[in-house]
């Protein structure tokens, strides 16, 4: 079942947000971009660095800000918290309005992810749906620096593969 | 009210993110390259006050719904 539902989730996340990525950026002409730092490796920069912070401070711990203090819904504080995962783009992309509507749509997305694929069955418990959203948010950073151009083969293809998964998932559990 | 478990499986790969942290700062302190590594101190902070914060609010959830 985690194996399962990592493996969905994972690619639901990086497919998602590629996607977006595209849309978006389709409309308005600015493109994804990652900040332009780097040290001496780009690649851990982004995925480990980069990603887990992200993740952990606009789906993990504002949220739970939001559920403590105001009693809502983990899905309702992930959106709030999106709002502020765009604005804290702010000086990453820019002021570039549009790159910034892409990080909100981008945050709410992880943040259905989060609630979409982790186990809720006797307590909400973010596993594996939290580790899915840092994955799929850090491949999706490495590949924008460090190869643009796959961005959009390797969305298609994990949508693709989602796609097939969970089509035969479904069709497993009607047997 | 539901209860929340701690999401142990992203505690560690996080915790693998401040060993990358903490091996690259002294290869940015060597070079001398301030900015880049003020960058990495923020995102390094950031994410393990999300985690002590986050496991604390995590508590404070579940003791106000026993």
């Amino acid at each position: 079942m985690y194996a399962k539902k990592f493996v969905l989730g994972f690619l639901a996340s990086f497919s998602g947000l590629s996607l977006i990525s595209f849309i978006v950026s389709y409309f308005s002409r600015s493109f994804a971009q990652t900040m332009p730092v780097i040290g001496n490796n780009p690649l851990l920069f982004h995925s480990l660095v980069v990603a887990p912070s992200e993740e952990l401070m606009f789906r993990f711990f504002l949220p739970l800000l939001f559920m403590v203090f105001f009693g809502i819904d983990y899905i309702l504080g992930g959106i709030v918290s999106a709002v502020f995962f765009g604005l804290a783009h702010f000086w990453a992309y820019q002021q570039n309005n549009a790159a910034m509507l892409t990080a909100v749509i981008a945050g709410g997305w992880q943040a259905l992810i989060v609630y979409l694929f982790s186990d809720r069955e006797d307590s909400f418990t973010f596993k594996p749906g939290l580790l899915c959203a840092i994955l799929g948010h850090g491949v999706y950073n490495s590949l924008v620096t460090l190869a643009p151009e796959l961005l959009l083969p390797a969305a298609i293809a994990s949508a693709s593969a989602f796609a097939g998964l969970y089509l035969l998932d479904v069709g497993r559990e009607n047997l | 009210m539901e209860e929340i478990e701690h999401p142990f499986d992203a505690y560690i790969f996080a915790s693998l993110g401040v060993v990358i942290f903490l091996f690259n700062m002294l290869g940015l302190l060597y070079e001398g390259n301030i900015r880049d590594l003020m960058v990495y101190v923020i995102y390094a902070v950031a994410q393990v006050m999300s985690l002590v914060f986050g496991a604390f609010l995590i508590q404070s959830y579940n003791s106000r719904g026993a």
